[in-house]
């Protein structure tokens, strides 16, 4: 703060809302990007208390239209059988997008040498930590990119040893823990943790879809791919390495190549991470709103709606408006819009398109054994 | 003229805004209420004066601006129907009260309007709800026709002044009963709550040590008081000292409150600050308030702390911004419907 009061700026914050002149609807745009049931504490739980206490019938028959959603179980064994018993139920679903998704690049294995993998990019593995974990059912759908939220020191070279033996405690550490499938650290080399064919816990609670597909509970469809790193809030630049950026590349372009994954459903934790029992997105946040999509050969999927938010009506709150960062909102504004539509499409009101698949989503978790709703993800071996 | 009303539902003053063309328009009733012994010619006068009035157990009750008139001609003290930005508990018969000004207050206005009024936050430190006062305010305004909604004062503070940065901010309405801040980010509000040394505080004290009544103080206050460090007479120089005491506890207050709040937004933008109701009125009070906020260790950059344009009715008129918003909401699915 300084003595003269300078002028604010008017870029403040949302690019969009600088554009609408009117207070009104500028008031109504930010509101209703935030969504509608998340509005100011006290005006909506005092209008809710005055409601009648009407029952809120969700005909989830009415969804049932032989639609698309996709659900692979959860990490239970159990699970496995009971998701065949899963309706099929129409949610909306994201049309294509904005996406210049990279070419696959054709890789292929070169040469293993002891415990070190080469690749035809110049990406090289290191397996002597590799273990095994409960079988997939499927090949990969795509990634989830994390942080290890661990220790970190400054990078300098006098500190080499040191960064060393961080990074080595952490790695014993997912490994005990199957919490990601790879590791980079900090001097940028990969380790594979978990064996690809197997689960990792790295996404319990959790939700993503493409255009055909809605997942609940991404451990058994996603590859996990985590950087040593800790989680940055907001905009500000990821901490990470070149050397880490530059095998995340190779190793994305690789997995990429072997499992004929879709640029759109490699995302970040906080994309897809969900907390059931407030029915907030969100859990965690890492990579909320800098991850270097680009750079790495992606499309920006920050701009890609949330799938929780458009497909099983979740919501959020001011802590993770607290932690994401301008790019990740418009995701958030992507779905906003499209459950506007859907509901306008219905003739029925945002709050009950939301309530009608929150009750969806609670069925296929339910039906699957997915975590309960008060259970953290860390209660379902979560590394974070 | 619009179909929606924002309404300052203030420990000293109620303020109505309301939208005619493209003019805000507002109407103001000081919260107050005086009693005199009935004599039928006392009533005929204040008919034929158009004074508002109610008769109540004997006593005539003259409310809203001309109780203050009232009371410092004959010496007597204001009734307050509310008491730190909440219905008032030593007052028996408060909603009432608060009814019949709120009836001359919105007389002239069609039943069936939306209309959000302001509430309080909870005291800084303390879980003590707005609940009861919200509910019974809104009960009221819904006996008198009108669809009502509370909204925090604070966030008020910021529907009706900042605009121009996406309604992101900290607004800080400085009333009789409390002080009331919100942050605000992109118009959600962050935290909020309030604090108990406001305007009537300074008053009392005041009058505690002058042997005035608070009352004549408060006209004084109003009249002519400023800011300046050079004071004319006592009573200048004892509203200054309650002055800085309740500057003081503000900044405390700001200072605990941003330290200690989890989740604080990342943001990367300095933020403003607007400095609105009658409390912050005295000349000097600003830069009284600037200098004080940065003699500590502020952990929130601002970009600007400015005054309200017309502090007595930005509240109001945030109240009036968040109602029109909310209509149109309504309106845009009754057509989708």
């Amino acid at each position: 703060m300084a003595g003269p009061t300078p002028k604010v700026n008017r870029s403040w914050a949302d690019p969009l809302a600088n554009r609408i002149p009117d207070p009104v609807a500028k008031l109504r745009y930010l509101r209703n990007v935030r969504g509608d049931d998340e509005a100011v504490p006290e005006v909506s739980r005092w209008r809710r208390a005055r409601l009648p206490v009407a029952a809120v019938v969700v005909v989830v028959a009415s969804l049932v239209l032989g639609g698309t959603v996709m659900r692979r179980p959860a990490k239970r064994e159990k699970s496995v059988e009971s998701a065949a018993a899963v309706p099929a139920v129409s949610v909306p679903v994201a049309s294509g997008t904005v996406h210049a998704a990279a070419p696959h690049t054709k890789v292929w294995l070169v040469e293993t040498r002891g415990t070190l993998e080469s690749w035809s990019n110049g990406l090289q593995v290191d397996t002597s930590l590799t273990v095994s974990n409960k079988k997939r059912k499927a090949a990969p759908t795509g990634i989830v990119f994390h942080t290890t939220e661990s220790q970190m020191d400054t990078f300098e070279p006098e500190k080499a040893q040191r960064l060393k033996m961080l990074a080595r405690g952490l790695l014993n550490y997912v490994r005990e823990e199957k919490g990601y499938h790879y590791v980079i650290d900090r001097f940028g080399r990969a380790f594979r943790i978990v064996a690809e064919e197997d689960i990792a816990y790295h996404a319990g609670n959790s939700v993503w879809g493409d255009e055909k597909h809605t997942w609940t509970g991404l451990n058994d469809d996603f590859l996990a791919v985590s950087l040593e790193s800790a989680t940055r809030t907001g905009d500000e630049n990821p901490e990470i390495t070149p050397a880490q950026k530059l095998a995340l590349r190779l190793l994305v372009e690789m997995l990429r190549y072997r499992f004929g994954l879709a640029a759109r459903n490699c995302v970040t934790h906080a994309q897809v991470s969900v907390n059931p029992s407030n029915f907030r997105v969100g859990w965690h946040t890492d990579w909320a709103g800098n991850f270097p999509f680009e750079e790495i050969g992606l499309p920006d999927n920050y701009q890609l709606p949330l799938a929780a938010v458009e497909r099983y009506g979740f919501g959020y709150d001011p802590a993770f408006f607290a932690a994401t960062g301008a790019r990740m909102w418009r995701g958030v504004v992507a779905a906003e819009d499209r459950l506007r539509a859907e509901a306008s499409r219905r003739q029925i009101s945002v709050a009950q398109l939301r309530a009608e698949l929150r009750k969806v989503y609670q069925q296929h978790t339910r039906a699957q054994d997915v975590p309960a709703p008060n259970q953290p993800e860390t209660a379902h071996k979560e590394t974070h | 003229m619009n179909n929606a009303l924002g309404l300052d539902v203030g420990t000293s003053r109620l303020v109505l805004a309301a939208k005619d063309g493209d003019a805000f328009t507002y109407s103001r009733q000081l919260n107050a209420f005086v009693t005199i012994p009935y004599a039928k010619m006392t009533e005929r006068a204040l008919r034929n004066e158009g004074v508002p009035y109610s008769l109540d157990n004997g006593q005539i009750l003259v409310h809203g601006n001309e109780a203050a008139r009232f009371a410092d001609l004959l010496q007597m003290e204001t009734r307050r129907p509310m008491d730190r930005g909440v219905l008032n508990p030593s007052e028996p018969e408060s909603g009432a009260r608060l009814k019949e000004m709120l009836k001359s207050l919105l007389a002239g206005r069609t039943p069936g309007q939306r209309i959000f009024f302001t509430v309080p936050a909870a005291p800084l430190g303390e879980d003590q709800g707005v609940t009861y006062h919200a509910a019974t305010t809104g009960q009221l305004l819904e006996e008198l026709g009108f669809h009502a909604t509370p909204i925090n004062e604070g966030l008020a503070v910021v529907y009706g002044e900042m605009e121009n940065t996406n309604y992101s901010g900290i607004g800080v309405s400085l009333g009789g009963g409390l002080v009331n801040v919100c942050l605000a980010y992109l118009s959600m509000p962050v935290f909020s709550f309030s604090t108990a040394k406001a305007g009537d505080y300074i008053d009392s004290s005041t009058a505690a040590v002058t042997g005035d009544l608070a009352t004549r103080v408060r006209l004084a206050k109003e009249e002519d008081f400023h800011l300046s460090g050079v004071y004319s007479n006592k009573l200048h120089q004892v509203l200054a000292v309650y002055y800085d005491d309740v500057i003081k506890t503000l900044v405390n207050g700001l200072r605990e409150a941003f330290t200690n709040t989890r989740n604080l937004p990342k943001l990367s933008r300095p933020i403003p600050l607007v400095l609105s109701g009658g409390t912050a009125m005295p000349r000097g009070f600003r830069d009284r308030f600037e200098k004080a906020l940065m003699e500590v260790e502020f952990p929130v950059r601002l970009s600007e702390i400015r005054m309200a344009a017309a502090p007595l009715t930005t509240t109001a008129k945030g109240a009036l911004i968040a109602a029109m918003a909310d209509m149109e909401d309504a309106q845009t699915s009754a057509a989708r419907a």
